[in-house]
């Protein structure tokens, strides 16, 4: 019994038009999808590649997800986290300051995590806000840098030099002014990175959040080595940077054309046994 | 001579018999799986491990399969996932990459070296003492006993290499999609090449399944075998129910439920593949007894593989209580629920109470979830690429309504194989609606829990209705149609692994 198929009108191609024109017809739809295909790439891919934009050099603690942990620190006072990543791109170190109202009588202590949301440790919007230093130790390296003081709450980013390779540090935030200062962090269990934090020399639970930039900034296309080296980094080497350019290069040219291909042999193939 | 020989000869046998012509892959077939795996390739290093959708959760519970031949367990107070994995989730950061827009992997040459100075000096059952409490622990073993297979081959790798080896075997699980969406265009179809290219292209480049070609998930698995299960289950219908055929539906019905609790959905979709293949062959008592019997004896083992399965890993409630509580509760009514699916999709009638759950609806999880997030939902397209596939959606919807009007003859001709498929497509969906309705009810309205990927497994009905509904248009223009769909999936799917490889990396 033949069985009926959907969608076509008869269970063989349709036969029409001359050689010339069914051989058009494979034609004209892959060309049309060749031109949608480079002018979607000339629209979007185009100047994805090309507009400048600031590229990060890692993300020691980032910030959390639904809430903001307030690390408080008297005048004088520091607060260290360790095993922080720096990376011969860092140029720039961003963190986020408020002042604080009520100075903290010592760090909190591990088993009572600082102060979140809007606390009532922080000072109004107008209050000045004391300078923060950052220091970065580790061995054969050391930076500094200093945030300037100011009113309010401000994402504080300060230059640093980057050590030759990449190494991991100790980072320390100090307040240089003369009133308390609270540094923006994350204590959600969601968030909280490797990098154990003291404040005061005592342990507290969390980071504060901290992210280096590079500089200036470049387009994606001058950084995609960056970005290749960072993906082999993590298959541990076993896609080495070279095969991770060839790879791009296949998929950037071998899926529109494979797939143009795909479209062009079947309609031919079609058309074939329609004349068949 | 060979006359002679014939004559002289008769009775000789020829030395060999002649070999069986192997038919070689379509051209256009190999084309487009060269494509998905270009894609999945891609997608394996833009998107960093763990960083699928419940990666951690379904790695860990593979190796600890792989490791100690034990499920991990549901509850208690062991760890969820092994000491290699928790080295690697905290200290190359990413467990607080998870979802968090602003973290990054640490990828410096530092980390890596800490890493493998934590690996080199782990205790001798670091990779077994994952034992759970597993966040996919209620999940049936069938994928985690295959995945363990290549995960046992390549154990001596370190764990950065051995996930993406293990991508590499969860991508086949992909392209056996796109190849059967394939088969099923070609079954339905006719040998019509280009809407077996674009059933299957459609498919192929469709972002969310080639994202998940590259998470270690369960829901890879799912995906092929609901496939699979279609293809038979529409073979059984057209060709007619031998024995043969039921017991291969069976016994995908029975691994797709073996799968992952979603797989059960397939069961109805069983009896009714049956139930018309019957009234449309017609076959005799006897053998419909036969195949009755070989179908139950099929889905009775699974049943039985599955409580042994409960046994081990020490819940005895089906899925471990997901069944339970799908089925119990208070607050559920036929009318709520059907008030809940209305708003899903459909602006509040006067009337209509407060809503049931966030404004979550046909947009979230139709659109956005389906043609594609990633990572943990926080990689997205811009809103006005989903506004753009919002209405192409529709008014593909529209297109395929007013096909099935204008063809409905032909629709009337092939009922066995339109029942079959739409009952696929109903129960799943009807079963997500549930699902959340469910779950919104258990948790007090604030995850609605169903997510796009989820209608994945029905993926070659999106892949199907865009070749039926294209390829029902006059030859020139349809083809010139399939060509813009094809090359807006391109453009789609591109994107999507670009913008994930520069959140990640970036």
């Amino acid at each position: 019994m033949a069985r009926r198929r959907l969608g076509s009108r008869s269970s063989r191609p349709r036969r029409f038009g001359s050689v010339a024109g069914r051989a058009g017809v494979a034609g004209r739809a892959t060309a049309l999808a060749a031109l949608l295909i480079l002018a979607g790439a000339l629209a979007v891919f185009v100047p994805y590649l090309l507009r400048k934009r600031t590229f990060t050099a890692g993300v020691p603690a980032p910030p959390p997800l639904y809430t903001v942990a307030e690390y408080a620190l008297a005048p004088g006072q520091r607060a260290c986290m360790a095993s922080v990543a720096v990376e011969p791109g860092a140029r720039v170190a961003t963190f986020a300051a408020r002042p604080a109202a009520v100075a903290p009588s010592s760090s909190s202590p591990a088993s009572s995590p600082p102060s979140s949301g809007p606390s009532s440790a922080t000072a109004s919007a107008a209050a000045p806000r004391p300078p923060v230093e950052l220091t970065l130790r580790a061995r054969g390296y050391a930076a500094s840098a200093l945030a300037p003081g100011g009113r309010g709450y401000r994402q504080l980013s300060v230059a640093i030099d980057p050590p030759s390779h990449a190494v991991l540090a100790s980072a320390c935030f100090v307040d240089r002014g003369s009133a308390p200062v609270a540094l923006d962090g994350s204590n959600e269990a969601r968030t909280v990175s490797r990098s154990a934090m003291t404040v005061a020399g005592a342990p507290v639970v969390g980071d504060v959040a901290l992210a280096f930039t590079e500089r200036p900034r470049r387009s994606l296309l001058s950084e995609l080595h960056v970005l290749f080296a960072r993906a082999s980094a993590l298959t541990d080497g076993l896609v080495p940077v070279w095969l991770i350019w060839t790879l791009a290069a296949l998929v950037a040219l071998g899926v529109p054309v494979a797939t143009l291909l795909a479209l062009h042999s079947s309609l031919r193939q079609d058309e074939r046994a329609a004349s068949a | 001579m060979s006359a002679s020989v014939e004559t002289a000869a008769p009775s000789l046998r020829p030395l060999a018999a002649p070999r069986p012509r192997v038919r070689r892959p379509p051209r256009a077939l190999l084309l487009i799986l060269a494509v998905a795996a270009l894609q999945s390739l891609a997608w394996n290093l833009a998107l960093p491990a763990f960083q699928g959708a419940d990666e951690d959760a379904h790695f860990a519970y593979v190796q600890h399969l792989a490791e100690t031949g034990q499920l991990p367990a549901v509850s208690g107070n062991g760890a969820p996932v092994s000491t290699q994995e928790h080295y690697a989730l905290t200290y190359l950061n990413l467990f607080p990459l998870r979802g968090v827009l602003a973290a990054r992997p640490a990828w410096s040459a530092a980390d890596l070296a800490l890493m493998r100075r934590l690996e080199a000096s782990m205790p001798a059952n670091a990779r077994a003492d994952g034992s759970g409490p597993n966040a996919v622990g209620n999940d049936p073993p069938l994928y985690y006993a295959l995945m363990a297979i290549p995960y046992i081959v390549f154990s001596g790798l370190p764990l950065l290499k051995l996930l993406f080896v293990l991508r590499l075997f969860n991508a086949l699980l992909y392209l056996t999609t796109v190849a059967l969406t394939w088969t099923i265009a070609g079954d339905l179809f006719g040998r019509v090449r280009w809407k077996q290219v674009l059933a299957a292209g459609a498919v192929a480049l469709l972002p969310q399944l080639a994202y998940m070609s590259a998470v270690i998930n369960a829901d890879s698995l799912l995906i092929a075998l609901t496939t699979a299960f279609l293809l038979c289950a529409l073979r059984l219908t057209m060709r007619g129910p031998t024995l043969r055929r039921v017991l291969a539906a069976s016994v995908l019905a029975a691994a797709t439920s073996l799968t992952h609790g979603r797989g059960l959905v397939t069961l109805p979709v069983l009896a009714v593949a049956l139930l018309v293949a019957w009234v449309r062959h017609r076959p005799s008592r006897a053998r419909v007894a036969a195949q009755l019997a070989a179908s139950a004896g099929t889905l009775g083992g699974a049943a039985l593989l599955y409580l042994l399965f409960g046994t081990a890993a020490g819940t005895g409630a089906a899925y471990g209580g997901q069944v339970h509580s799908l089925t119990s509760g208070a607050g559920f009514g036929v009318g709520r629920f059907l008030e809940f699916v209305y708003r899903f999709y459909l602006p509040k009638l006067p009337g209509m109470g407060a809503r049931l759950g966030p404004e979550f609806g046909y947009r979230q999880v139709f659109i956005e979830t389906f043609y594609g997030a990633f990572g943990w939902l926080e990689v997205r397209f811009k809103p006005r690429i989903y506004d753009v596939l919002q209405l192409a959606s529709g008014l593909g919807l529209l297109w395929l309504a007013i096909t099935c009007a204008i063809r409905r003859r032909t629709l009337r001709g092939g009922w066995p194989q339109v029942t079959v498929m739409l009952c696929l497509l109903l129960v799943n969906v009807l079963f997500l609606h549930y699902v959340s309705f469910r779950a919104l009810l258990g948790n007090g309205g604030s995850d609605p829990l169903i997510v796009g990927r989820y209608l994945l497994p029905v993926v070659s009905l999106f892949g199907l209705a865009i070749a039926f509904t294209i390829g029902s248009l006059p030859r020139r223009l349809g083809s010139l149609a399939g060509a813009g769909v094809l090359a807006a999936g391109v453009l789609l799917s591109l994107t999507g692994v670009a913008i994930t490889a520069v959140r990640f990396y970036g």
